[in-house]
């Protein structure tokens, strides 16, 4: 049979050097082209031709504009069209640029193969075989093949060893698996739920400085003078074992806190009347709950952000990022881990709730967000990326535009729209450890930060938006834990060092300055025009909210007290270090 | 010629190129008020070949394969049959079907019954293997499209270590029991995801495959056919069908008069030596240190199965439910950033989180019995090769590894035996 065997190890230079220029060439054109396309790629990735900043400020004036301009029309347009164009052509060279890479390939490996043919390796020595005896080689190969096992079982191990078990047990999860599977939206237990709206809220105390969360008690007949010691328009008091700082909450006739330790959470619930325990639940653990509680000040504790009660249930939020929801009964409803923050005094930033969402202030270190989930079922609702760290509050105001979230953190103060997150408003005034919270009166909102100036933020409503700008400063005495307080005409500050301050709200002139023996912890709370401010020795300093400072009462409870107040139906609920005080007048202990 | 090496970067980049124009780009369209209406998107109609096609093509090729190796020993009218391969297989078939990845269907339909699996696939996997019993591996010398392409590729071949090319053929067993695990837990066939050259023959495809055929492309102008060599898993199979094929090639067809050519000539390791050294272990110490290894055997396979089950954790993270599962929870707990189109997709169902959860448990549990027995087929092929490497054999001649030769006809041209040979007529 007749054999084709063409391969003659001839060689041919000049066919040899001929194929290797052209391979040459075709691998540097490949170069070349590879480069302009890995930037064109880059610039690609980059590029997103509907969201250009320009055209994102030019839609943003144009939904301001109220008339429609045709002028700002075809500046849309044509922007768009432009950043379109550009996108497409860059993918067209793109394509462009394969199909030439790869026919410069196929020449490429042609001309290589050329060249290997023209430039044959004639048969030579052998290798292998000369260099070491069968036996031997076949010894080297078992030795490598146990030692290439041993280093693949002991990656095997290594890779099992620090490859975390993501997933808690599922013993651990059982406890909120039921409640949880319950937050399928189709369920008819939750479908039935129905939350307060603000008419609701205004009624109650659900939240860290009351309804709004802007330290304005709706509540007519405050108590004006008690005295701790011999009980005098003192309801009852309660005897606490509850480490944290947060302040009472009160819807109806239970009053909720929280408290915490390196290892435990606990929710209370207290009857309003009798002072008595209700109901006292400890958190189970939730996926991610870590084993190890983060660090945290002394200042702070484990248990500082207060509760929200938003009927008919009740959350609370802890510095392990433990989030929970139960109901008047002390059921659990479903609970979550929300990641353990990054936060080094530990998270401070209480709960607040609207209609049928929950709002979770998120500031820290690493991924700071503003949460919002249902209530109900705790799905995350919409999340918005924050800039920095802070330990503030959220409060949320009331505009003839609509309902804003308002937040302080480092830099800025910002307002958001309650039902989708969207960035309202934003004004950059404060700086360092964002605490206090901010405080809003009238069409003002005010910012107060130790080390910052103050800052009085002048609101303008117009048909469907609100803009916002820093209208005056001040930058003597300043908070830098208690929140400020609006009243009327008025911005109330009281400090740690024990000053209290008195700003006027459109001008920012002090009105007045006092000192006391002792700083404030807790925040003042304003009732009709009275200002209550509790200081850390636990003694009511109540004044009246005005441009000249006139002592009402000064009302002792004896214990320290770090808490802020509630102020409901008659009465003020006050949680001190060691007890659960509910002041009445005419109250006889 | 040696300029000619640094070449080897373009190819590299080439592919990384090739990705750019796999990935897709979309964002909204235009909202126009003037009235103007989107053309209609109109679908090609499928073409599709007919599926008896592409068997009777397979097994042409494979025929014309054997009759070129054995009967026309010629390289060139072989590596013509490559490129025919590469252009119908690869370029027009785009790697679809393949026998490689039909191994994965055979598995998962022997593991559940109710698992179609279509005559042609089946086929695809028994035809190469029932070729390789009678003319050793002749798929992979000419028919598949991904040995194909690397064959092209290897165009200033350099010989590995013996020993290192022999340890790294440890490598394709894992593999293949990586892919069977998976299909059979039902995380997805592994070696369609990770085929290295399905995104040159459809011109796209992820950055990450696209960069890995590249680099192997690349690294296969030297180092001949690494993927075929040192990850195929289907070549596992074909290798052992091979190691009884009764007509495997030789390489001189008649006597050898051991000129050592042939072992520069092959650039895959597979030409085996003639021993002719005495064994340095008598017979009954020879059969006493292998029955040592025999008897050690079962305890090397029990340990390598408690590393796989130890491991099982870390290997169910190829199933995509345990990955969704390890995405949801970090989202929950906020150490990720947004949402990915697999967990937003989940959150817009109705299943809530403590389902995946247990969904997860169980997969991790069944991972843990599979991962378990991978560790122990694995314990079984080291010591397989173990024992295999301590068997005392004769071999008088050069000749082809029947396990590992490609059946390429690289070294017809190098025996001087061989008819015609250049070696002869020169």
């Amino acid at each position: 049979m007749l054999r084709n065997k063409s391969r003659n190890f001839i060689q041919k230079p000049y066919l040899f050097q001929l194929s290797a220029l052209v391979a040459f060439a075709s691998g540097l054109f490949i170069l070349i082209i590879c480069v302009l396309m890995i930037a064109n790629y880059v610039q690609i990735v980059a590029m997103d031709p509907v969201d250009q900043p320009e055209l994102l400020a030019l839609r943003e004036e144009f939904a301001r504009t109220p008339d429609l301009d045709p002028v700002m029309v075809d500046r849309i347009r044509a922007l768009d069209f432009l950043s379109r164009k550009a996108y497409f052509t860059s993918q067209t060279q793109l394509n462009t640029g394969a199909r030439l890479l790869f026919g410069a390939a196929v020449v490429f490996l042609i001309s290589m193969r050329l060249a290997a043919r023209w430039n044959p390796k004639p048969p030579g020595p052998p290798l292998q075989s000369a260099t070491k005896g069968h036996w031997g080689r076949q010894a080297l190969i078992r030795e490598l093949i146990i030692l290439s096992a041993m280093v693949l079982m002991i990656a095997a191990a290594l890779a099992a060893l620090f490859t975390p078990l993501e997933f808690p047990p599922l013993e651990q999860h059982a406890q909120t698996s039921a409640v949880e599977a319950a937050g399928d939206t189709d369920a008819p237990e939750t479908a039935a739920v129905t939350f307060p709206v603000w008419e609701d809220l205004q009624k109650q105390w659900p939240s860290f400085r009351g309804p709004g969360g802007y330290g304005l008690a709706h509540a007519e007949s405050v108590p004006l003078k008690w005295d701790g010691e011999s009980g005098k328009n003192i309801r009852w008091k309660t005897a606490l074992d509850a480490p944290g700082f947060n302040s009472p909450v009160v819807w109806g006739d239970s009053l909720f806190f929280s408290s915490a330790d390196e290892t435990k959470r606990t929710v209370h619930c207290y009857d309003t009347d009798s002072g008595e325990l209700k109901w006292m639940q400890v958190l189970p653990s939730f996926p991610g709950t870590p084993e190890t509680p983060p660090k945290v000040s002394a200042d702070t504790g484990y248990a500082a952000p207060t509760m929200v009660a938003h009927y008919p249930y009740v959350y609370a939020i802890f510095a392990n990022g433990d989030l929970a929801c139960y109901d008047f009964s002390g059921k659990l409803i479903w609970g979550k881990n929300l990641g353990v923050p990054e936060n080094h005094y530990g998270h401070a930033s209480s709960l607040i709730a609207w209609e049928n969402l929950l709002y979770i202030q998120y500031d820290q270190k690493k991924n700071p967000r503003l949460l919002a989930l249902k209530a109900d079922t705790g799905a995350p609702a919409w999340e918005v990326q924050r800039k920095k760290i802070s330990w503030a509050s959220p409060i949320i105001i009331q505009r003839t535009s609509g309902p804003q979230l308002i937040l302080a953190s480092e830099k800025d103060v910002d307002a958001y729209s309650l039902s989708d997150g969207t960035l309202l408003w934003t004004v950059q005034c404060l700086d360092g450890e964002v605490a206090p919270s901010p405080a809003y009166t009238r069409d003002r909102v005010f910012v107060g930060q130790d080390y910052a100036a103050a800052t009085a933020i002048l609101l303008h409503d117009e048909e469907s938006s609100t803009t916002a700008e820093a209208t005056w400063e001040w930058d003597d005495s300043l908070t830098d834990i208690a929140s400020p307080l609006g009243i009327g005409d008025y911005f109330i500050m009281a400090t740690s060092r024990g000053e209290i301050v008195c700003l006027n709200a459109e001008t920012g002139e002090d009105h007045w300055l006092e000192d006391f023996d002792e700083g404030f912890h807790a925040s003042p709370i304003a009732a009709g025009e009275l200002v209550y401010a509790l200081d850390v020795a636990g003694d009511m300093h109540v004044f009246k909210g005005a441009s000249d400072y006139e002592l009402a009462a000064r009302n002792s409870l004896g214990d320290k007290a770090s808490a802020t107040p509630a102020f409901l139906n008659g009465r003020i609920y006050i949680r001190t270090h060691g007890y659960l005080w509910c002041v009445e007048e005419g109250a006889e202990q | 010629m040696m300029q000619m090496y640094f070449l080897l970067i373009p190819a590299t980049l080439l592919f990384f190129v090739f990705s750019v124009q796999a990935d897709e780009f979309r964002f909204p369209m235009p909202e126009f008020e003037s009235g103007y209406h989107y053309p209609e998107q109109v679908l090609p109609e499928a073409a599709l070949t007919n599926p008896w096609v592409d068997v009777l093509v397979l097994a042409l090729v494979l025929a014309l394969t054997a009759w070129i190796v054995l009967r026309r020993r010629s390289r060139r009218e072989l590596l013509a049959l490559t490129v025919f391969s590469l252009l119908y297989f690869g370029i027009w078939r785009q790697g679809c079907v393949c026998s490689v990845g039909s191994l994965q269907n055979v598995a998962v339909s022997l593991i559940d019954p109710a698992f179609p699996l279509p005559w042609v696939v089946l086929i695809f996997f028994l035809l190469p293997l029932i070729a390789a019993l009678f003319f050793g591996r002749i798929f992979c010398a000419a028919a598949c499209p991904l040995g194909a392409v690397q064959e092209l590729f290897t165009v200033f071949p350099i010989q590995l270590p013996r020993p290192l090319d022999r340890v790294l053929r440890l490598f394709p067993y894992l593999y293949l029991g990586l892919a069977v695990l998976a299909v059979c837990l039902d995380s997805g066939f592994l070696i369609c995801i990770y085929d290295p050259f399905i995104g040159l023959y459809r011109l796209g495809g992820s950055f990450n495959m696209l960069l890995a055929g590249g680099i192997l492309l690349a690294a296969g102008i030297f180092i001949g056919r690494p993927y075929c060599r040192y990850l195929c898993p289907y070549g596992v199979l074909l290798g052992w069908m091979s190691s009884f094929s009764k007509w495997h090639l030789r390489i001189p067809e008649k006597a050898c008069i051991q000129c050592k050519l042939c072992e520069e000539a092959c650039p895959y390791g597979a030409i085996d030596f003639p021993i002719t050294e005495a064994a340095p272990l008598t017979r009954e110490q020879g059969a006493k240190r292998l029955a040592l290894l025999l008897g050690i055997a079962p305890f090397i396979v029990l340990f390598c199965a408690w590393i796989g089950m130890t491991s099982h954790v870390y290997l169910a993270r190829l199933h995509p439910d345990i990955r969704l599962t390890e995405r949801v929870l970090a989202e929950e707990r906020g150490e990720v950033e947004g949402w990915t189109i697999e967990s937003e997709a989940f959150r817009s169902g109705k299943v809530p989180i403590p389902a995946l959860l247990e969904s997860a448990h169980i997969i991790q549990k069944r991972y843990k019995r599979g991962a378990a027995w991978l560790g122990a087929f694995m314990g079984v092929v080291i010591a397989g090769m173990i024992a295999r490497l301590s068997i005392v054999r004769r071999r008088a001649d050069y000749e082809a590894n029947r396990t590992y030769c490609v059946s390429c006809a690289r070294c017809f041209a190098y025996c001087p035996v061989e008819e015609e040979s250049p070696c002869v007529t020169q």
